[in-house]
């Protein structure tokens, strides 16, 4: 098992209320999980290879819930990455290299047999997880829009966190409201707008999330 | 704009690998295919009406229970199973997927032999204060099957009922936290998991002791409505309402039994 590690961002969206009933062993909210994941990594390595300042993206489809399996995925890689780079982190973010069921990435891509080709784009990303907007973009695949979740009572700007002490993606995640839309990828997600979104910072390794 | 990469194309091993979820529940299909074939033989034994208890008899009454058991309980034990195979086969250990996860069903089933150890001494006291209507066959006194309908109706509500079956139907959670490598690892997560279905069926089970121990509608009903407690959405208010049916049925025995 090569070791590796990832410190980052990311921004995720899906088709699911508030909150995603996943982080509270819930069934998905219409019984399907559609997401949209966007990932900026600070610093990390694969090995010898250094994976800092790239970005990736994922986007995932399950007909159930993640555990019933029967899903597909396509993940998209930086255009900046080399071919190292590329291939190192494929591996991360198809559970390679990883201790059973330590990362998110080990799960969804157990729980998906349809593995669509990887897309090589440039990728854009922006985050500021404090006031909860962000916005990631692969152009002509797939674009994901987070804002704050809005008060119901005055629609000011309402936050809320998820604490995930033994989480295996996150410790800690802002909670928002987000959109995705698809275009030209394998996938293509119709349900995901004006729903769950969360921020969180990431720091991961072959042996799971670290501080787990 | 996009290119793609092809890289992802699946290889010979990965094909394999593929075919690993396959196997595996072939596999389980066989034994209880195997196991219910065996059950609707009548499982081998003598059907007189006052059999003697020899340790041999003793014997062929566990083995029939857990034959018996393996038929009811397998399909149940199938979405846990696939998703350990799934998980097995991504994972450090992937080139022993298929013997890990036979390993554990076996757990799973092991589980299952100590409740059959246990229904077949119950079996044995039942017929030995001769409250059945003779081997394997329904409980004749109705105070004691009005009191077991009740038992069951009651374990339903039960706290313990209900942990039980949260863990049952959350395949996911019950892998992430007990989940640990090696044939040991595999062995063990089948016997937890045969122990938290036990919890949710041991008492269901006992419904066989008024139905009639070899009796095959009482014997694919229960297994039938087992697999659909643990996998249909929503099943938490058909739980309950299970629970109300066997409880008024267990009164009204009861009652007419007393007036």
């Amino acid at each position: 098992m090569k070791q590796w590690s990832i410190q980052g961002e990311e921004i995720a969206n899906c088709n699911c209320n508030f909150g995603c009933p996943c982080q509270f062993g819930v069934l998905p909210s219409d019984g399907t999980c559609e997401a949209a994941v966007f990932f900026r990594i600070d610093k990390g390595n694969y090995g010898d290879v250094q994976l800092g300042g790239l970005l990736a993206a994922g986007v995932y489809k399950w007909p159930g819930p993640i555990h019933e399996g029967a899903g597909e995925m396509q993940l998209i890689i930086d255009d900046k990455a080399s071919a190292e780079q590329r291939a190192a982190l494929e591996a991360i973010m198809t559970g390679k290299d990883t201790v059973e069921m330590a990362t998110m990435w080990f799960i969804f891509s157990a729980m998906c047999p349809t593995k669509h080709d990887t897309i090589v784009s440039p990728i854009s990303v922006e985050m500021n997880a404090e006031d909860r907007i962000g916005k990631g973009t692969v152009p002509g695949v797939v674009e994901v829009n987070a804002e704050p979740i809005p008060n119901i009572m005055s629609g000011a700007p309402h936050r809320v966190g998820i604490r995930l002490p033994n989480g295996f993606e996150f410790g800690f995640a802002e909670m928002a409201k987000g959109s995705t839309k698809t275009s030209g990828g394998a996938i293509e997600l119709l349900k995901n707008s004006g729903t769950h979104a969360h921020f969180a910072s990431l720091h991961l390794t072959g042996e799971g999330r670290v501080g787990a | 704009m996009t290119e793609v990469n092809q890289t992802q194309t699946l290889g010979p091993v990965e094909r394999l690998a593929r075919r690993d979820g396959v196997i595996v529940l072939l596999a389980a299909l066989l034994i209880a295919g195997l196991a219910a074939w065996y059950t609707l033989k009548g499982a081998g034994v003598p059907m007189s009406m006052n059999p003697v208890w020899t340790p041999g008899y003793a014997l062929l009454n566990l083995v029939m229970w857990w034959v018996m058991m393996i038929a009811m309980m397998t399909p149940s034990a199938a979405p846990m199973l696939l998703l350990y195979v799934a998980v097995k086969r991504m994972g450090p250990e992937g080139h022993r997927t298929v013997w890990l996860s036979l390993l554990f069903l076996g757990g799973y089933l092991l589980a299952w032999a100590g409740f059959s150890l246990i229904a077949t001494l119950l079996q044995w006291q039942i017929e030995r204060f001769d409250l059945s209507m003779g081997a394997m066959m329904p409980i004749t006194s109705p105070v004691l099957g009005g009191a077991v309908l009740v038992m069951v109706g009651v374990y339903q509500f039960t706290g313990v009922k209900e942990a039980c079956l949260t863990h049952c139907r959350s395949p996911g959670a019950f892998l992430a936290d007990h989940n640990r490598p090696g044939a040991a690892g595999a062995l063990r997560l089948g016997l937890l998991h045969g122990g938290y279905c036990l919890g949710c069926c041991w008492a269901l089970m006992a419904l066989l002791f008024v139905g009639g121990i070899m009796n095959l509608y009482w014997i694919a009903g229960l297994a039938l409505y087992v697999l659909a407690e643990k996998t249909l959405p929503k099943m938490h208010k058909f739980s309950s309402a299970t629970g109300s049916l066997l409880l008024a049925g267990g009164a009204f025995l009861l009652i007419s039994a007393l007036i």
